[in-house]
């Protein structure tokens, strides 16, 4: 290879070889975007839950590349039943039914419970405190009507180019939803 | 309840945009300004934007998975920002060397930025690592088309700091990776961004290159210790002694054909870890799960993630199985390519550090040069060039 | 150069920057480290002291001050938390401030600093050569050490997957999770519900002593005192016996060790309130919360309230589901027992008024909780138990309310037979023996009832029916040959099951809510009173033994091994003088 008979012939193979070489990747690449260009979608993905395949498995809370999770708990208000012993709010077999911590699920104490009417209350989240640990939206789940339940919330999440928490989701619940329906909600059906 | 929206999808244009623009920026200064500090103001902009803000993600390097995914799995199609980040930088490498990594790169431009007083990496290092991220662009497609995860995302130095939070290992091994930045330049840039690789072979037949000054080189060895990324080459006759030549020839025909049998070798092995590659794979993982927990009675009491995932599967063994065996029928296919991969990266690296080269300038490796532009200011001619020092007639007074 | 540094160094300033940048973020990156380390141990989340001060809370239920300090520690902790994670924010932003000074601050020091490059030594044209060389030695290297690397993964050793169609199935065939199907045998010397393993109160394998003394203790293996109130009978499995008690506060299962007398656990039902609209119905209080008696299917147990709660435990007491049927519109409160098929859990849920149509009989799956069916029947309350017994081969279910007998597939919930047969408060619920339905309609006419007719089997399939003694609330007993009532006033009447003659009658003249039950050949008997009385199950009356028993029994008794299982007032009480190893060690049963 390093045998040319004068300085400047390798020198002119070298660039021959390297156009050939560049050619070919263009040509490649071509093809390869070509394959591509089927494959694309021009309107882009966002990580989101199917809280049909949430198992409540806790991971949400501890695998987000975010100290605190964008993964948070939201609650289906046209689902809830407005119990006054709501075992999404309430430890299983509470002490009583007041707001007391000794009595309450949620380790941030991101639900508020709130009186409307003998015998309901409302449960709403607080968002900047729920931390997406899933342990109100299992109660609600095994007893409840299953109102609450978990979502990616957008405001937050870095849509990374892989979920770390998809990567561990005990239900296979995390997909690619497209960006312009970012939300799997829950809801009565009929 | 309310639902908060993603960033609207007109911003992944608009990150393309940036992106071709930095580009084009960096061409500019590189081969028309010859900037050293324009490259550097051109770091910090990438570093903030496509670092700190966009919080290292779309990424180029992450883009190569994307694109082997939707290649491999139908039910994907990879967005439009990751075939603009995948495809942009190679273009321009193709034509003009590596201008993406000079300041483009959010993961270069940050490693460049905190380099403090390079030392010299052994050629033989440095050589023996350039291996790294040829195999791990390969594992990286392996994993990403199989389906299996996004390894080069997951294992990502910089993107914790970028988002100034991550997996405490991953943020250990970001700050371990900075340190060592201080004192060897780019070390990730250089042992194991896959992207970089890619990057290098197109670079390699690029059609200009980076000259440490397009003028006349006198050989004055001044810019000999300039680069602090190894990429500096000396001139070279490119001719052994007429009696090493025999042995040479035959060095280098054994070497071309130990190549095919390297890759036989590689594709070999590579089936052989099929097995324990497709374990990394959740529906495979799940399936192994499954089977050995097989007949176990089925706990009660507080669930473990682990416990609900079996449970998923006790609730449909066959899919569970069909699943699984699917991912291993393509993880012998994937790893079988891998492994000749590996094979074909150790040729032909054997193959080229057979050969001679003819060089009579000093010039940086086609390949290994990221254009940060460091070498221009250490040419006397080129200082002349720019007007930085007026060329002077007495020898005795320059540093020469 | 020396002389210059002493008078004024350019970079002197710069260094001084650096050391105070670095120190800084030296500092800091410590301190970061250590909040980050104080994150993942100390959290609300995961807290052990939490944790243990609501265990200790849940023994003791009314401790006031222990209370206070879960709420500070939780308080103390949730602030703690997110204050730790504002000022790791905080340092972040401050590191990312002090890094940018320490880089640019060497970097100016050795700019400062910097030789201008003096090229060393010759230049050697061959030494890019020579450096091939050991390159080439390095990437030999590398590729042997990754070699190694994988090989050494590899040889880790993974099991073989099946990866063909066939070796799916293979896989699929001997993992097949060996499900201990609860055997026959299991369930005929257990007493897994109302009425016991055959549906007729009586127990085909039971020994129970003859007799016993209260005041020695000789042949009463325990007495404990009665946990929670309520009137349903005990059950019993392998060594556990069951029962439930309840209040308007909580609703609770208790499963006693059969050998000890301990108790193994209670667990409180956590069932969800019923959505909607507020109901106003009390329950009676004379009937309590907990009249239904529990069942088993042998991995789980079933308990009903008067609420409208229905749970299922696991036999560790844990909770395996919870629903909430809503309060049942009842005079007397919902009475009707649950009763078990395979691992399915029978719900007679009748109420109300018949046009009302909000009666419901529901086929539960035991291991989940999910309704399999739920058939609307167009009846009104009933406080009879349902009756599964096998027909044909198909297991089939019983259901009483006025006026009719109604037999449903058990599998798919579709009506077989109705017999028009019953008048008052329905009671007494229908036992089956010998093929043979017998359903007595209170202080009214006991009937047989042949099981295999369809429609109205009311002229067809009723085989005889008596007059004599029907009782209103106990149910019947049999053995293969004879049917014995027993009256609330206390008259024990005695027919033949083939024809329904009379064979003797007795007044005990006390008064008895419990059923009579037979085991070994001998009736056994509870009064309200406390008395018990043990006789020959036969042709003749022949009494065996008579004793005053210190409580008052409404619930029926259960027979699992060699004892009898009693639920008086005041006390639980197991008679009998040991647990034959047979019994008292076997394991609940469940999947393995």
């Amino acid at each position: 290879m390093s045998t040319g008979a004068s300085s400047g012939g390798p020198v002119n193979r070298r660039h021959f070889l390297r156009q050939g070489a560049r050619t070919a990747a263009l040509a490649g690449g071509g093809v390869l975007l070509g394959l591509l260009v089927g494959r694309t979608s021009a309107r882009g993905t966002v990580w989101q839950i199917d809280p049909q395949k949430c198992v409540r498995c806790g991971n949400c809370a501890t695998s987000c590349v975010l100290k605190q999770s964008a993964v948070k708990c939201v609650h289906a208000f046209s689902m809830c039943g407005y119990c006054q012993l709501c075992t999404g709010y309430f430890e299983p077999a509470p002490n009583d039914l007041n707001t007391g911590a000794e009595n309450c699920q949620c380790p941030t104490a991101a639900i508020r419970r709130t009186y409307v009417e003998d015998p309901y209350y409302e449960y709403t989240i607080d968002e900047r405190l729920c931390i997406g640990c899933a342990k109100c939206v299992e109660g609600c789940n095994q007893f409840g009507n299953g109102s609450l339940f978990l979502q990616i919330r957008h405001d937050r999440c870095l849509n990374c180019n892989e979920c770390a928490i998809a990567k561990v989701c005990a239900g296979d619940a995390f997909r690619r939803v497209p960006v312009n329906q970012p939300y799997l909600l829950k809801a009565i059906s009929h | 309840m309310t639902t908060p929206g993603p960033r609207a999808a007109y911003w992944e244009y608009v990150d393309s945009l940036v992106l071709a623009t930095a580009l084009g920026t960096a061409l500019w200064l590189i081969y028309t300004r010859r900037s050293r500090r324009g490259l550097i103001a051109l770091s910090i902009f990438s570093l903030i934007y496509f670092g700190f803000y966009r919080k290292g993600c779309i990424c180029s390097i992450g883009s190569v998975q994307n694109l082997a995914m939707a290649l491999f799995d139908n039910g994907y199609a990879a967005p439009v920002s990751a075939i603009a980040f995948f495809a942009l930088p190679v273009a321009v490498a193709l034509f003009s060397g590596r201008a993406f990594c000079s300041g483009v790169c959010p993961h270069g431009a940050l490693q460049d930025l905190i380099l403090v007083k390079p030392l010299k990496v052994p050629t033989w290092l440095e050589q023996g690592l350039s291996v790294l991220p040829f195999i791990y662009l390969g594992a990286g497609v392996l994993f990403a088309a199989t389906g299996t995860t996004f390894i080069i995302c997951q294992y990502d130095p910089f993107v914790p700091i970028f988002r100034m939070s991550g997996r405490t290992f991953m943020v250990l091994s970001g700050v371990a990776l900075l340190v060592l930045g201080m004192f060897v330049g780019r070390p990730y840039c250089r042992f194991l961004c896959p992207f970089g690789a890619i990057l290098k072979l197109a670079g390699t037949v690029s059609a200009r290159r980076v000259r440490v000054t397009p003028d006349l080189c006198t050989q004055c060895r001044l810019c000999e210790a300039s680069c602090p990324f190894g990429a500096m080459r000396t001139p070279e006759t490119g001719r052994p002694a007429p009696r090493d030549l025999p042995s040479e020839r035959r060095q280098l025909t054994l070497a071309l054909m130990v190549t095919p049998l390297l890759i036989f070798a590689g594709a070999w092995g590579g089936l052989k870890f099929s097995p324990t590659a497709a374990m990394l794979h959740p529906s495979v993982n799940l399936a192994h799960e499954f089977l050995a927990n097989q007949g176990k009675p089925a706990p009660t009491g507080a669930l473990s993630p682990a416990d609900l995932e079996l449970q998923r599967a006790r609730q449909n063994p066959r899919e569970t199985l069909v699943a699984s065996a699917k991912v291993q029928h393509r993880f012998d296919m994937g790893t079988t390519l891998f492994g000749a991969w590996i094979g074909l990266v150790i040729g032909a690296k054997w193959i080229s550090l057979r050969l001679r080269r003819t060089r009579t300038d000093y010039e940086p490796d086609r390949g290994d040069c990221v254009a940060c532009a460091r070498c221009f200011d250490y040419c006397p001619n080129e200082l002349v060039r720019r007007g930085v020092i007026s060329p002077v007639k007495e020898p005795a007074t320059t540093t020469l | 150069m020396s002389v210059q540094r002493k008078k004024m160094d350019p970079a002197q300033s710069w260094i001084t920057m650096g050391w105070l940048s670095g120190v800084f973020c030296t500092v800091l990156g410590l301190i970061l480290c250590v909040g980050h380390i104080r994150t993942i141990t100390e959290d609300p989340f995961h807290s052990p002291t939490l944790k243990e001060l609501k265990i200790r809370l849940r023994e003791n239920p009314k401790d006031e001050a222990l209370k206070v300090k879960i709420r500070d520690l939780d308080l103390s902790l949730r602030a703690g938390y997110f204050e730790q994670v504002t000022r790791m924010n905080l340092g972040i932003w401050m590191l990312l401030g002090g890094v940018p000074v320490l880089i640019f601050s060497c970097r100016k020091v050795l700019a400062i600093r910097r030789q201008p490059p003096v090229p060393s030594g010759e230049y050697e044209p061959e030494s890019p050569h020579r450096e091939r060389a050991t390159s080439r030695r390095a990437v030999a290297a590398m590729a042997t050490l990754m070699a190694v690397g994988l090989w050494g993964i590899t040889s880790c050793g993974v099991s073989p997957l099946p990866r063909s169609e066939k070796q799916i199935d293979e896989a699929l065939a001997t993992g097949q999770p060996v499900v201990v199907e609860i055997s026959a045998a299991d369930y005929l010397k257990s007493w897994p519900r109302f009425l016991g393993p055959l549906g007729n109160n009586s127990s085909p394998v039971a020994n129970p002593p003859a007799r016993w003394e209260t005041s020695t203790g000789s042949n009463v293996l325990w007495r404990i005192p009665s946990p929670s109130s309520g009137f349903n009978s005990p059950i019993a499995w392998g060594g556990q016996v069951f029962f439930s008690g309840g209040s308007a506060a909580k609703r609770e299962v208790f499963s006693i060790d059969l050998k000890s007398g301990k108790l193994m656990w209670r667990s409180a039902v956590s069932a969800p309130p019923m959505p909607g609209p507020a109901t106003k119905k009390e329950i009676p209080e004379s009937t309590g919360y907990a009249p239904c008696t529990t069942a088993t299917d042998g991995r789980h147990v079933f308990a009903i309230f008067a609420n409208g709660e229905l749970a299922a435990f696991n036999l560790d007491g844990s909770s395996a589901w919870a629903k909430n049927l809503g309060i049942p519109d009842n005079p007397y409160g919902h009475a009707s027992s649950l009763t078990t098929w395979k691992d399915r859990l029978i719900v007679q849920f009748d109420q109300g008024e018949p046009d009302q149509g909000k009666s419901r009989l529901l086929s539960i799956e035991g291991g989940t909780g999910t309704v399999i069916y739920e058939k609307t029947r167009k009846f009104g309350s009933s406080w009879a138990s349902p009756l599964v017994f096998e027909s044909g081969g198909k297991p089939r279910v019983c259901l009483l309310s006025i006026p009719h007998a109604v037999t449903y597939d058990l599998e798919t919930g579709e009506e077989l037979w109705r017999a028009e047969c019953l008048n008052g408060e329905v009671t007494p619920s229908p036992i089956f023996s010998s093929g043979t339905v017998f359903v007595a309609s209170p202080t009214d006419k006991l009937l047989a009832i042949r099981p295999d007719g369809t429609g109205d089997v009311t002229k067809t399939h009723i085989q005889w029916s008596a007059e004599d003694n029907v009782p209103d609330v106990t149910s019947p007993a049999a053995n293969d040959e004879l049917i014995f009532t027993i009256s609330t006033s206390g008259q024990l009447t005695c027919f033949d099951l083939k024809d329904g003659k009379k064979q003797w009658e007795h007044d005990f003249e006390t008064e008895f809510h419990a059923s009579p039950a037979i085991a070994a050949g001998r009736i056994y008997l509870f009064s309200q009173k406390g008395r018990a009385i043990v006789l020959e199950a036969g042709r003749q009356f022949k009494e065996i033994f008579q004793t005053q028993m210190d409580d008052s029994f409404h619930a029926s008794p259960a027979f699992v091994g060699d004892n009898v299982i009693l639920r008086g007032l005041t006390n639980i009480w197991c008679l009998g003088s040991g647990i034959p190893s047979s019994v008292g060690t076997a394991k609940p049963a469940g999947k393995p």
